[in-house]
């Protein structure tokens, strides 16, 4: 019995050395955390150093839009700026209106948008709009030139302005008025995200590659924020947006430091770091769907070390 | 051999520690993960496999662990290659990037950990108390795809993959320590030092596998034979607790244990619970476990946990499949593994040839033996007497728990034949035997070897004496006998055994002279025939020779021990004639000169004393020896206080 027993023990033993040669399963790490699949996203803005004047729709407050793409765009914009002499407290708000039928482009044959419509009176909180040029500037055969693509509508106070008469609220809605010259108003709230306020912490240096950046805000619950990183054209005094990541609203971010590291330092002589929590979406009013952007801001503008 | 589910469920888990009953365990010796000094059970090489596969849709087995552990006593080595330790993670990154047509690219990473090998050393210090130490080596492999901007007329950023190893030592220490026989406490540092490479990418730091400095305490308790309770506690707050039991099967162990756990790192509090079913026998173990975690578990797992906690042990985390264990273990014995060591063996008896029936229930020699293996084991025992015994002489068998010490009675056999005629110092060997064929331990002691006619003064064991001369007696009657064949022919029945007394002894005494022992200083007895030889001898020779003579004749015979103070001792017999005693007239009207004894019916016979050193005739002897045993016997109360005894030889 004992033998057999044996041998059953062997048996046993030489079936399990032969099949246990795979190795233990793997995991795989899902985040599920308020539907953003990474915890943050890149993507590259500014591909041409030289270009500053963001084709790709972004200004040097960091207000970000590709109204093009659209058949119009309404905006309402709380904006902060810190890091500079003195600090910004704006409200802006726009609407432009596309003739999508009447496109303009360079005579190169690139698309820089299409003529604009003013369809009426635009009110934002009650307070009328003014029409002013939507003037862009482009880069042909290395010279600037400016083009007209219209009229747009545009409400702007800055604070200390004693003749402030729209003050963008926080948390809150702007009401929004088109009082067309031909037909029934289109009337209604765009809702106002919390307020932004961020805070930047930079360890380290560029010459030695370890410069990092933490980002801090005041976290709320929402889908996530973006965040644009941008750098200041020591030559021109100009803002270059470089990245733009999208991340959770969850307060804070370690940027990658490759981002960093790699700027030159002998052209850029700032970073600019503006944190966006918006909402975007689309609404329907009279048989036409509105595209409507409605962000809090907050840019910094900090030395690089 | 008794095993508990011995598997650790925090930084300590393994899958290969068990308990036997006495606290160490055969199946340990490839693990670490427990004291670090508890695999010194090992005897001489022992071998150990540990395979098994995790369930997700499927079953994966792996190869877990190879161990080989050498003891050189007191000293334990083990060396152990674990190409299971490991697990994977792969992942998004966590970062992405927008691409132009504005899809996003998930950057992909993985990391690897793994334990490749350890080492460990321990000694026992005493039999209670033993320490040790581990190496174990692990690596670790950060693979990460990251991006990397580059600044020149334009900007792009380049997608790069970025990976970096690095490995570490991890080194504890352990003791175990039986602070009763049924207590066995264990202490083993966790990470008490860890050194080796460290991380260039400062953002791997915070994936590197957690090593917190710990203690852990154990205790293992055994209530009784087959029972085994067990607790384990960290001072990180994680704890096990486990029972086992088991029985006797089929010639070797067979085990169940169960065994619950709380890690702090995982949910909920009672982890899971490790059942395990082992069998072991002789130098062979197989055991076969199961890891059941009570949460549940597949092939992914949340990104934002391993982000915040990473992991703190390889093969028992958060991400850990449920398993199915099987461990085998395989003793390598260039040396025979001893279960039973002699304390001491006592001669209590010298040996007298002549005395060897005596010798079946009466011991010669008691030794002590402890068990110091790890089983309960049966002793058997054996004995050679140098020049007495041809071969080894068993004794009956005894059952040794582990770590009790038993006593061990040894008989021994005489050969019928046997003729010493020098009284002379011999040896005795004595062996033990357990599992092996070969013994366990063996012990030499000096014995005295009496020569065969050597007595021990116990007038009792004179029957061997005259046992031994009835060959001789049963010739030497005969022929006496049959000079008389007339006179008996004519004799009432009844009266015959009287007649026949008569006869021989008229005729035995004839040539015979008294002479005293011819060894003032020992006791010697003739045999009945030497008596005839060397025509004398003193009360024994002359006791044991007639009562052989008589016995031979089918005539029945007593000694009479005659117990005096402060003279020597003496010996008669007493004679049955077999009557009834309503015949006693037809022998004498003295009623001094004959007693009453019961038979084996409860019937009264009549019974006469012989003396035996009265050689005249048989008339004289029996008045002489009436006498006596008139006045000893009866009148003084002999049979009463005891300075009288009657043996019967018969």
């Amino acid at each position: 019995m004992k033998q057999v027993i044996k041998n059953i023990m062997l048996m046993l033993f030489a079936l399990a050395f032969i099949s246990g040669c795979d190795k233990p399963l793997p995991t795989e790490l899902v985040s599920v955390d308020n539907g953003i699949s990474d915890e943050l996203e890149i993507e590259l803005i500014a591909q041409d150093t030289e270009d500053e004047l963001y084709h790709n729709g972004f200004d040097t407050t960091g207000i970000a839009h590709n109204p093009t793409a659209y058949s119009n765009f309404i905006t309402a914009s709380g904006v902060k700026t810190s890091g500079l002499l003195q600090p910004i407290h704006a409200s802006i708000a726009t609407a432009i209106f596309f003739d999508k039928s009447n496109p303009i482009h360079t005579p190169g044959g690139r698309l820089l948008g299409f003529v604009t419509r003013t369809p009426g009176v635009v009110r934002f909180n009650n307070h009328q709009a003014q029409r002013v040029p939507y003037v862009i500037s482009f880069r042909d055969h290395g010279m600037v030139r400016d083009t007209t693509l219209g009229m747009r509508y545009v409400l702007s106070f800055r604070n200390g302005n004693p003749h402030n008469q729209f003050e963008f609220e926080y948390g809150s809605s702007v009401n929004f008025k088109l009082e067309p010259l031909i037909g029934t108003a289109v009337e209604f709230q765009i809702p106002t995200p919390q307020e932004i306020t961020g805070s930047v912490t930079l360890s380290g240096s560029r010459e030695n590659k370890n410069l990092r950046a933490r980002l801090n805000w005041n976290k709320a619950d929402t889908a996530g924020i973006e965040i644009i990183i941008g750098v200041l054209d020591k030559r021109k005094n100009a803002s270059l947006p470089l990245y733009r990541i999208r991340t959770r609203d969850d307060g804070e971010l370690i940027v990658p430091f490759r981002l960093l590291a790699e700027i030159p330092k002998d052209k850029f002589s700032r970073l600019i770091f503006t944190f966006i929590r918006k909402f975007e979406f689309n609404r329907t009013g009279g048989n036409v769907e509105y595209h409507i952007l409605s962000q809090s801001l907050h840019t910094i503008f900090v030395d690089i070390p | 051999m008794l095993q508990a589910g011995n598997i650790l469920a925090q930084s300590s888990f393994s899958f290969s520690g068990s308990n036997d009953i006495s606290g160490k365990s055969f199946n340990t010796i490839g693990s670490f993960e427990t004291t670090p000094s508890n695999y010194s059970v090992t005897k001489d090489w022992a071998f150990s496999l540990i395979t098994g596969g995790e369930f997700s849709d499927y079953f994966n087995s792996s190869l877990y662990t190879i161990a080989l552990s050498k003891r050189l006593s007191p000293h334990n080595f083990t060396l152990r290659y674990t190409p299971g330790y490991q697990k994977e993670f792969f992942f998004n990154s966590g970062e992405s990037i927008i691409i132009n047509d504005s899809t996003s690219n998930s950057l992909q990473a993985s990391f690897n950990y793994r334990e490749l090998f350890g080492l460990g050393y321990s000694i026992d210090l005493t039999e209670e108390l033993s320490a040790g130490f581990t190496m174990r080596y692990f690596t670790q492999e950060f693979n990460k795809e990251t991006l990397t901007p580059v600044f020149s007329d334009s900007v792009y950023l380049l997608r790069e993959n970025v990976n970096e190893n690095i490995s570490f030592w991890k080194t504890d220490l352990g003791i175990d320590y039986f602070l009763f026989k049924d207590l066995l406490i264990s202490l083993a540092s966790v990470n008490l030092l860890n050194f080796g490479s460290s991380v260039s990418e400062s953002e791997f730091e915070k994936y590197k596998l957690k090593t917190e400095k710990n203690v852990l305490l154990g205790l293992n308790y055994f209530p009784a034979s087959h029972l085994n309770l067990s607790a384990y506690y960290e001072s990180s707050g994680s704890f096990q607790t486990g029972l086992s039991t088991g029985f006797s099967f089929l010639g070797g162990n067979l085990n169940f244990s169960a065994t619950v756990f709380h890690d702090k790192y995982q949910e909920p509090f009672i982890a899971g619970i490790i059942p395990s079913i082992s069998f072991s026998i002789n130098n062979f173990g197989i055991k076969i476990l199961g890891v059941k975690y009570f949460s549940n578990r597949n092939t992914s797992g949340s990104y934002s946990f391993f982000d915040r906690e990473g992991i703190n042990n390889i093969i028992n985390n958060r991400y850990s499949l449920d398993k199915a264990v099987m461990n085998f273990t395989f003793a390598l014995n260039t040396q025979r593994e001893k279960y039973l060591e002699f304390i001491d063996v006592e001669i209590i008896e010298e040996i007298f040839p002549t005395l060897s029936e005596s010798y079946f229930n009466k011991p010669f020699a008691v030794g002590k033996v402890v068990n110091i293996g790890n089983k309960q084991v049966t002793v058997k025992p054996f004995s050679k007497i140098e020049g007495l015994n041809e071969s080894e002489i068993t004794s009956p068998y005894v059952s040794a728990n582990p770590g009790d010490t038993v006593r061990i009675a040894f008989y021994t056999l005489i050969p019928e034949n046997y003729k010493g005629t020098k009284t002379e110092i011999s040896y005795a060997d004595f062996f033990i035997y357990s599992i092996n064929d070969e013994p366990d331990d063996r012990i030499q002691k000096a014995v005295l070897v009496n020569s065969s006619n050597a007595w021990d003064g116990k007038v009792s064991n004179l029957k061997f004496f005259i046992k031994k001369g009835f060959e001789f007696s049963i010739g030497y009657s005969k022929n006496i006998l049959s000079m008389h064949k007339s006179v008996l022919d004519t004799t009432k029945n009844l009266l015959l055994p009287f007649v026949k007394t008569n006869i021989l002894f008229d005729h035995f005494v004839k040539e015979l002279v008294y002479t005293a022992d011819p060894r003032a200083s020992a006791e010697y007895v003739q045999f009945p025939e030497e008596t005839v030889k060397l025509k004398g001898g003193d009360c024994d020779d002359l006791s044991v020779a007639l009562s052989a003579i008589l016995e031979s004749a089918g005539i029945q015979t007593a000694l009479v021990d005659y117990k005096a103070d402060g003279e020597p001792r003496h010996v008669n017999l007493l004679v049955n004639t077999g009557l009834a005693p309503e015949y006693a007239g037809f022998l004498t009207n003295n009623d001094t000169k004959y007693s009453l004894r019961k038979n084996e019916f409860q019937k009264d016979e009549v019974w006469i004393a012989i003396e035996t050193t009265s050689l005249t005739d048989f008339n004289t002897a029996w008045e002489i020896g009436s006498q006596k045993f008139n006045n000893e016997a009866l009148i003084n109360m002999g049979l009463s206080n005891g300075k009288v005894e009657i043996i019967d030889v018969y």
